[in-house]
């Protein structure tokens, strides 16, 4: 009798045992999906930050433009050395964000020079300037939607000027 | 009816204690970005004390003396000594004087420069600022477009020219990989908001916006600073005036607004703006 109950406490051990084992390993492999998950979000946010700096730059500039007020000029150098930062750390994370920066120096270079077009009423130049500004806000927001795609697999996250 | 008589004193006191219109002309201004600043808050004032009304544009300085010579301006605005021919032809007053100096982001680990050093960073041949400071970023060129007395300002210094200049600079020419600026706004805020960024600006305008919080830095020019003393004696290589210039016709229209440049509120600005007052 003795025997018998033994013989079923190890059987049940045996066949606790594996099952322990799975669901370590269940565990283990929720929370290696978890922090990659955390650490993906991460990411998102630096691009999604980024592309609210060259939006938020852009207001800074054609609101000093449209009052002449330098001040607003001062708070679009700040914003965009703050683009800088987070570009930065983009480039160390996403090895595909390669142009990024030069991208965005040439924008960033493009808006400023429209302050003084506009502001000495060369209109013509002016205008060519805006529509090159415009593709070059295009370039970064199309070459961040591919970032994207390629950090999530599927390019699912809806921002960068929906 | 005592209403109706109210009013109609009260209108006619208000018209008694307004300034009469200087004149019914617009008084129109143009020329160089560096003395526009100035011009539009000492016009700004006289408007207030005289009613005089201004257009003041930039443009660079020889779009101001152009504008001057052939009359589409009353006066023109130039941030440099005029020329033999310029003088001949106009009438200048000097309202303060002003440098050229180089900029770097706040950033930058970089405090002076020298003649050597400036020709290698504009004409491209240092490429990154880890070759002068171990600061590993890029170098990115802020030069000014033709036209501009900041330009030739500094192609005289540096004898690095213009890629447009007819005459090739002695020390070559600004790199084709530079960022091409009109103005010192548009340039200080360039390089405020790029990390490797360096240009030459105006020493008047980088203060008045760093003052301010523009994020960029000054720096020494073969050891010295850009400053009263150093600018007043002369021992600060690049300096320059800042000139108002019109056609002899145009006095009567403009010598009030110019002597009001000259007076003390006209010279308070000049220097609020950082600049050097010549009174």
């Amino acid at each position: 009798m003795r025997r018998v109950y033994k013989d079923i406490k190890l059987y049940f051990l045996a066949g606790l045992l594996p099952a322990a084992i799975l669901l370590l390993g269940a565990c283990t492999d929720d929370r290696a999906v978890e922090e990659r998950e955390r650490i993906t979000d991460q990411q998102l946010a630096l691009l999604v930050d980024f592309e609210r700096k060259v939006t938020l730059v852009q207001q800074a500039i054609k609101s000093g433009i449209l009052t002449r007020d330098s001040d607003y000029l001062i708070v679009a150098a700040n914003i965009s050395l703050d683009a800088y930062d987070l570009l930065d750390q983009i480039e160390e994370i996403f090895p595909e964000s390669e142009e990024l920066t030069s991208s965005y120096q040439d924008y960033f270079s493009k808006l400023v020079t429209i302050i003084t077009l506009f502001y000495e009423n060369r209109l013509e130049r002016g205008r060519a300037s805006l529509m090159e500004l415009e593709e070059s806000h295009t370039f970064i927001q199309g070459k961040l939607r591919a970032i994207t795609q390629t950090a999530t697999g599927d390019g699912c996250v809806p921002c960068f000027g929906d | 009816m005592k209403y109706l008589l109210s009013t109609f004193s009260l209108f006619l006191m208000l018209g008694l204690a307004l300034p009469p219109a200087h004149g019914q002309q617009v008084m129109r201004i143009s020329g160089a970005t560096t003395v526009q600043p100035a011009v539009e808050l000492i016009a700004e004032q006289f408007t207030q004390q005289t009613g005089q009304r201004f257009s003041i544009q930039g443009g660079g300085s020889l779009a101001g003396a152009h504008d001057a010579m052939e009359g589409d301006s009353h006066l023109g605005m130039v941030s440099r000594s005029l020329s033999p021919f310029e003088k001949e032809r106009l009438e200048y007053v000097t309202l303060g004087m002003d440098a050229l100096v180089f900029i770097v982001n706040e950033r930058n680990p970089l405090n002076e420069i020298n003649l050597e050093t400036v020709t290698a960073l504009f004409t491209g041949e240092i490429g990154n600022w880890n070759e002068l400071t171990g600061w590993d970023r890029e170098v990115v060129l802020v030069s000014k477009e033709m036209g501009r007395s900041t330009l030739e300002l500094f192609e005289e210094y540096s004898g690095v020219h213009h890629p447009d200049n007819p005459e090739p600079g002695p020390n070559g020419r600004v790199s084709g990989r530079a960022y091409e600026i009109a103005s010192n706004l548009d340039g200080i805020t360039l390089v405020g908001g790029v990390p490797g960024a360096v240009g030459y600006m105006s020493l008047g305008t980088t203060n008045y916006l760093r003052a301010k919080g523009m994020p960029v830095k000054i720096l020494t020019l073969n050891g010295l600073t850009a400053d009263q003393e150093s600018i007043l004696e002369g021992r600060y290589p690049i300096t320059r005036e800042l000139n108002l210039v019109y056609l002899k016709e145009n006095q009567e229209l403009v010598s009030d607004f110019i002597e009001y440049c000259l007076g003390p509120n006209g010279q308070e600005i000049v220097h609020e703006l950082q600049y050097l007052p010549v009174k």
